[in-house]
């Protein structure tokens, strides 16, 4: 007999319900854990989400919760991260899924480096009393969504989670035309 | 160090492992050099770690052909001269370790490289070029490999012959490795096609972001893309939404809850519910593992082209034509080197393979 962990489930559901995703390098054992119950019972939660209008899709290494519906909001959401994403990337090209970074590692390389403190600038909604209070908030936007994972407290240690793959294929989905 | 052995770093990079005390007597003592606040490791500890370790960049196993050769020649003199026997058994049995020791050390290696270029060169077109480097070395790896193994199923007969207890059990150990070694190859080669795959596929995919991000400030992105398109089939669950379900505490703590759970079950084929679990019909599923390494040997041994192997095997039998394509790409692509790829076409269920030969000669 196969069943559904009523805690498990409410905890999945509460994890997802505001578009966070959920990855299976998550260095966070309850999410772990999770993301194992997941992958277990994908069938049967596909099924009873669905009851309630939701879709909760796995991928490679990621779960979350698919909606095609607010386009605007999606819209303001998919710039947001496509200006976090090219920074970080202009921080360091590696900048992919498992890829570790600190917070002192990105202020050191703002301090030398004027065209990723202009683009951590145009970034907006960041708390901007301090460089570090910026760069805390810009990760920390990644970290709300699932992209990344705090690894080290001592050290301010964070991992690029595996959701960062749908971020990846959407964007290598984008054509751009040839001028 | 060691692993960055190829900069210098910065203090800031060290900091956390080491003090700059220890740095400037390491200096002292020539362990490592200190510039313009820069640390790098002495050229002459970067040797020693190599030799001790045996971890330099040679992977070097073009010299098994030459000791097969050599062995090939001793096991006709140990046939022909029996005084010389003892003496010449004692020489293939040496050489015999010495190429289990080549090819072991040498898959070590390659892992060890694979992984520290994939790892740590920051450089893309670098890393590629590396990567490519080092799939060419593990042909020619698999090559050796294959030649060591055809020797030994050739004279393995022979060398049984001359009743020596120590070669028959070094020979059966060989044998066991050999297929340990294959066993590891098989997921090394798929990772340094995966790492090159990934490399290649991130560089673009890095410069499309900073491109976009630039079409984006200059206002072009929806002219110049198709950005509209791709946004619609974002699947992004927004948190502004809300929703409302069962699962919330507010609702489960309802006394309504019981109402909702049985509408719930009629539709969703629940068997009972109950306070903690929601039990559902079992589906059971059975996952099956291919032994990839034990249908080429088998093969090599085959009359039948690859996919015909493939489709007349008892262990496959009933497996849908796709899962026997996939196993057909994956061998072609792993055993390249030994196979023939003829443009003789073989038509099965409306799809048409080409047809593919074991090369013995190789």
């Amino acid at each position: 007999m196969i069943a559904l962990h009523k805690q498990k489930t409410t905890q999945l559901f509460h994890t997802l319900k505001e578009g966070r995703f959920l990855s299976q390098n998550d260095p966070n054992r309850q999410i772990q854990n999770l993301y194992r119950y997941v992958e277990q019972n994908i069938d049967l939660l596909e099924e009873y989400f669905s009851y309630i209008g939701i879709t909760i899709k796995l991928r490679d290494g990621y779960c979350y919760f698919a909606s095609l519906e607010n386009k605007e909001q999606k819209l303001k959401t998919i710039y947001e991260l496509l200006d976090i994403f090219a920074f970080f990337l202009q921080f360091d090209p590696n900048f992919n899924v498992g890829y570790r970074f600190s917070l002192d590692g990105i202020k050191k390389r703002i301090k030398d480096d004027i065209t990723l403190k202009t683009q951590l600038e145009k970034i907006k909604d960041l708390n901007t009393q301090t460089l570090h209070a910026q760069v805390l908030s810009l990760v920390t936007k990644l970290q709300k969504r699932g992209f990344v994972a705090l690894e080290n407290e001592y050290e301010q240690q964070y991992i690029v989670l595996d959701s960062c793959r749908y971020l990846f294929k959407f964007f290598e989905k984008i054509e751009i035309k040839e001028s | 160090m060691y692993e960055h052995r190829e900069r210098s770093l910065s203090f800031g990079e060290i900091e956390e492992f080491v003090s700059l005390e220890r740095l400037e007597f390491m200096e002292h003592f020539g362990i490592v050099e200190l510039q313009e606040e820069k640390v790098s490791l002495d050229e002459r500890i970067v040797t020693l770690i190599q030799s001790y370790l045996d971890l330099d960049e040679n992977i070097e196993v073009s010299i098994i052909a030459d000791k097969i050769n050599s062995l090939k020649h001793r096991i006709e003199i140990a046939l022909e001269f029996k005084q010389k026997q003892k003496t010449t058994l004692l020489q293939i049995k040496r050489e015999l370790k010495k190429i289990d020791y080549i090819l072991l050390t040498n898959l070590l290696k390659l892992r060890i490289h694979i992984d520290r270029v994939y790892k740590n060169t920051e450089e893309f077109a670098l890393k590629l070029k590396e990567l490519r480097y080092y799939k060419e070395k593990l042909d020619e790896f698999s090559v050796a490999l294959e030649q060591f193994e055809s020797f030994l199923s050739t004279h393995k007969a022979t060398m049984h012959n001359f009743y020596d207890e120590d070669l028959n059990t070094l020979l059966q150990s060989l044998s066991l490795k050999k297929i340990d070694l294959n066993k590891t190859l098989i997921p090394l080669n798929q990772d340094v096609i995966e790492y090159i795959n990934q490399v290649s596929k991130h560089n673009i995919v890095v410069e499309k972001i900073i491109k976009l991000k630039e079409l984006k400030e200059s206002f072009e992105l929806n002219s110049t893309t198709n950005f509209q398109t791709q946004l619609e089939q974002f699947e992004l669950f927004d948190r502004t939404l809300t929703i409302r379900t069962i699962l919330d505490e507010e609702v489960t703590q309802d006394a309504q809850l019981n109402t909702i759970l049985t509408k719930i079950s009629s539709k969703a084929h629940l068997k009972k519910q109950t306070a903690d679990t929601i039990e559902f019909l079992p589906q059971t599923k059975r996952h099956e593992y291919i032994d990839i390494v034990g249908l080429h040997l088998e093969f090599r041994s085959s009359k039948h082209h690859l996919l015909k192997f493939l489709l007349t095997h008892s262990k496959l039998k009933n497996m849908p034509l796709n899962t026997i394509a996939k196993l057909y790409c994956k061998m072609i692509l792993l055993y390249e080197k030994s196979y023939t790829i003829t443009q003789q076409p073989y038509c099965y269920q409306n799809k048409t393979f080409k047809k593919v030969y074991y090369d013995s000669a190789s």
